[in-house]
């Protein structure tokens, strides 16, 4: 029984299931249609409460239709609505009536990463001592823990500019070049930032490795990367959560 | 971790909406207590589940169910359960209720509270169900009546006889939804006051009332849809009343998801069920 009733609630050309009836046995007609309706609106909600600046983006109309083939052929997998839609920016790269705008899926990733920030575990900023107290040989092997939240998304694409402009009042021109997004949530919210390409690789390379690798991995891409700079800069920010030196 | 919560009283609470939490601070006697959707708060972490934190030192708390999906046909979904179980082991919530409805089958979770037929197929895997949840949680869950906008040909027993056989077999407790009587009701063209009269409403632990959308159906017959985006209609506050006269002041919530309104216009829905809970109070 639930199996037909569900199918049809994705699918609007099945009929009514059978023995599902109105008062004194008429058909259903409409009144399955609640359910139907219920469904599609109901996960469309979600989809655009995750990914505001898409609807800003494509319209309000748009976003819709959009979200009522999406939220057919992805149906949420578990009750947590609250992460519903990380199948959407990879749904983005092959929806056929958007291909044209192609920093579309890149910016759904990175408001997939605000949602995921959003809820990501906690974690208490680390003792600014922990960093004074790093010196010399023990600097290399050190271990630095990133707040959970963190995350970073490289695009071909000014996608850290075009989120901006379409969620904030900073109204700057996007520019042509490509831009890299970091997102985190020290505390109650979460945050945006535009770094360097070392610094972005920096970050990334300390989610596996210990400071001196990272260090010069960050190098590499930068020749001028400031390795105080940018701890000092990740410790204020937050998102700093232990420093453990290698046991000797 | 030594929580104690405080009870739930027998008076008006609001489900909770994040944009509220600066008003309900600023007067928080206006509600005697507050529900929150128990899936909004299974994330690792965040703000949401700072203010519960915060909010559940300074409210009775009643922790709702939306996913649970207690009708489905299928086996009910033990990483979901596990999350529940989480949840009410740190929250400790007064009240603790859920849905006859499902949502969940093979395909995906449906985000939607759907409906199943009356049979004694359908009560056993209820009754299961019910019992394995109230084992893994370890406390009574309330069972809350659905909005139903369709029949099934293959029902062989009423709303109220499946209800009753439900709570004598697994001791679970009833959340009544008043709004859903009258929507299930008109939709059914049957009687809400005898819907009342019959319900066994010495299990209800708690009361919802919401307000819903009214169309129509293809016969141009009213079709009322369980929205929980408007005030409470006349016709609900008077079941309502009823109920309260009988059974005397329950724990009532009212509801509003969608369309959230200004705080004021919530706190003043709290208000009028607190002015019929108040009277009952009075007479007793």
């Amino acid at each position: 029984m639930q199996s037909e009733f569900a199918k049809g609630l994705l699918d609007p050309n099945l009929p009514t299931p059978e023995g599902v009836v109105g008062p004194g046995g008429r058909p259903a007609g409409k009144r399955y249609d609640v359910y139907r309706n219920n469904v599609v609106v109901s996960l469309t909600e979600a989809l655009a409460s995750a990914y505001p600046v898409i609807q800003t983006i494509v319209g309000k109309e748009f976003f819709t239709a959009m979200a009522g083939v999406f939220v057919r052929k992805h149906p949420p997998e578990s009750p947590l609505m609250i992460y519903y839609g990380g199948d959407f920016p990879k749904f983005l790269t092959k929806f056929q009536p958007a291909i044209h705008l192609g920093y579309l899926p890149d910016v759904a990733r990175v408001e997939l990463a605000r949602c995921q920030a959003y809820h990501a575990t906690d974690a208490s900023p680390c003792a600014p001592e922990k960093l004074a107290n790093l010196n010399g040989n023990k600097l290399y092997d050190a271990r630095i823990v990133l707040h959970p939240s963190i995350d970073i998304v490289r695009s071909r694409y000014p996608v850290f500019s075009i989120w901006r402009y379409n969620s904030t009042n900073d109204k700057s021109p996007i520019g042509e070049a490509r831009e890299i997004t970091m997102i985190s949530r020290p505390a109650s919210e979460v945050v945006m930032q535009n770094p360097t390409a070392g610094a972005a690789t920096f970050v990334e390379s300390l989610m596996t490795d210990p400071l001196g690798v990272a260090t010069d991995k960050a190098k590499g891409v930068q020749p001028d990367f400031d390795l105080a700079g940018n701890l000092t800069a990740l410790l204020s920010a937050g998102l700093i959560a232990d420093i453990q030196q290698r046991e000797m | 971790m030594n929580y104690s919560p405080n009870k739930v009283p027998a008076r008006a609470g609001v489900g909770y909406k994040p944009q509220h939490l600066d008003e309900i601070l600023a007067e928080p006697n206006s509600i005697g207590w507050l529900e929150i959707h128990a899936e909004n708060y299974m994330g690792d972490g965040g703000p949401q589940l700072a203010q519960l934190r915060y909010l559940r030192e300074r409210f009775p708390i009643s922790c709702h169910g939306v996913g649970l999906s207690i009708g489905s046909e299928g086996p009910l979904d033990k990483e979901h359960l596990a999350r529940l179980k989480k949840l009410v082991d740190w929250l400790n919530p007064s009240l603790f209720s859920e849905h006859l409805a499902w949502s969940t089958h093979d395909i995906g979770y449906l985000n939607d509270l759907l409906p199943a037929p009356y049979t004694p197929q359908t009560l056993s895997t209820v009754i299961d169900h019910i019992d394995q949840v109230q084992e893994v949680i370890g406390r009574q869950m309330l069972l809350e009546n659905p909005s139903v906008y369709v029949l099934f040909e293959q029902s062989t027993m009423n709303e109220i006889e499946f209800l009753n056989e439900i709570v004598t077999r697994t001791g679970c407790g009833l959340l009544l939804d008043v709004n859903n009587i009258f929507v299930s009701t008109t939709n059914q063209q049957s009687s809400a006051e005898d819907y009342l009269a019959d319900f066994p409403v010495e299990h209800i632990g708690e009361v919802h009332l919401g307000g819903h959308d009214a169309q129509t159906d293809d016969f141009g017959d009213p079709l009322l849809i369980d929205s929980h985006n408007a005030p409470v209609v006349d016709p609900v506050w008077d079941i309502y009343e009823t109920l309260i006269k009988r059974t005397g002041p329950l724990p009532t919530l009212i509801e509003w998801d969608n369309d959230i309104p200004e705080w004021p216009v919530l706190a003043n829905e709290a208000r009028l069920a607190d002015v019929i809970l108040n009277r009952r109070t009075k007479a007793a």
